[in-house]
């Protein structure tokens, strides 16, 4: 279903290397129309837990999601195809990877927060959208200045519609911090994970 | 013996003592507001540990006694009371703008607010969790061990113009 031989890796590794505040890629249209509605649909069917903690309120399947053509689309993603070509456009080792499926709807969010998790290999993290909100929902990137290790300061310096059939991936890093705006209205609908490196 | 024989064991006791008390109705309205109108405030933003306005009051013995009367336990009476005012699309989380984590101690926090919003909570996490729902004159008492961790919940477009304010102060045991 998804297939990045057409991506241009080249151009993407680039992207990545250059981009601001911390490496990322947009790669829009990754899946033909009809397998997006396909996937989509399925997806609606797709059983989400309401889950609320101090860094997020959202709505999350099970991992791996139950829905066979979610499953089906999650393997494709986090597959040998895919994880090759995250790996030479980032540059980094990808052994495997793994994703679930999400849900903002209104007054739901993810406060900003890294990834990086010493003992758990994170490598890249990416997230493809299925639906987007009408309003909010954007993935928001930081700068963040740091003195001795230390964060000291941070600036909002990208925000990334989540609009329907994109992908972004972005680098994993104590440094990183990224969140998803709360969604003011509709609902956004993602599959989204990491890559690891071991 | 009345109760099964776990009731006896020290550690069991004190599993089950409660985090905290919620006494309402702490403040009087016209107190309240006045503290709101407080002109001195500093915001604190820094993206993963939180953004809020706060301002820093002077000591308040009147809040040490209580916090040790209520709580039975001697408290170092060199903390300060601090406000806070949390507007939409603020929070705080557990590292927030602290610069040393409290070990043990009582934490009191009073709401000043002018309304309640359904929104706001603070949470204790631990060994236990304690959510403090956002209601003017709420008075809560926590008694903090080093496992405890609060939050205080992200406020969504939903609460539109209306803004928390709270006062809050952290005496460490002696």
């Amino acid at each position: 279903m998804i297939d990045p031989s057409g991506w241009n890796l080249p151009a993407l590794g680039r992207a990545w290397r250059e981009a601001q505040p911390f490496p990322h890629v947009v790669i829009d249209q990754v899946l033909l129309a009809a397998d997006l509605a396909r996937v989509r649909e399925s997806f609606a069917w797709e059983p989400h837990a309401h889950l609320r903690g101090e860094l997020y309120s959202q709505m999350r399947s099970a991992q791996p999601p139950s829905q066979p053509l979610v499953q089906t689309f999650c393997d494709g993603l986090t597959g040998p195809s895919v994880r090759a070509a995250v790996e030479l456009l980032s540059g980094k080792r990808i052994a495997r990877g793994d994703g679930n499926g999400y849900v903002y709807r209104e007054g739901q969010y993810l406060l900003p927060h890294s990834d990086h998790r010493e003992s758990e290999g994170r490598a890249v993290a990416f997230a493809f959208y299925l639906a987007a909100p009408e309003r909010g929902g954007e993935l928001e990137l930081f700068d963040c200045r740091t003195r001795r290790g230390e964060i000291i300061s941070t600036r909002s310096a990208r925000r990334i519609r989540p609009r329907a059939n994109r992908l972004v991936l972005f680098d994993v890093g104590a440094r990183t911090l990224h969140a998803v705006r709360e969604v003011t209205r509709g609902a956004r609908m993602s599959i989204a994970g990491w890559y690891y490196g071991r | 013996m009345i109760l099964k024989s776990a009731f006896t064991r020290p550690e069991i006791i004190q599993a089950l003592r409660p985090l905290g008390a919620l006494i309402p109705g702490a403040i009087d309205s016209e107190q309240a507001a006045a503290l709101r109108k407080h002109r001195a405030w500093k915001i604190f933003d820094l993206a993963h540990r939180g953004h809020y306005a706060f301002a820093d009051l002077p000591r308040a013995p009147a809040l040490h006694r209580f916090a040790e009367e209520f709580c039975q336990l001697p408290l170092s009476p060199d903390a300060r009371p601090r406000l806070f005012r949390l507007e939409r699309g603020d929070y705080s989380l557990v590292y927030d703008d602290a610069q040393r984590r409290l070990e043990r101690g009582v934490e009191l926090i009073l709401d000043l607010s002018a309304r309640a919003t359904g929104e706001g909570e603070i949470v204790y996490t631990g060994s236990d969790e304690l959510v403090i729902p956002q209601l003017p004159g709420l008075l809560s008492a926590v008694v903090r061990a080093p496992a405890t961790f609060r939050y205080e919940r992200y406020l969504p477009h939903s609460l539109g113009r209306a803004v928390i304010y709270r006062m809050r102060v952290t005496y460490p045991l002696r």
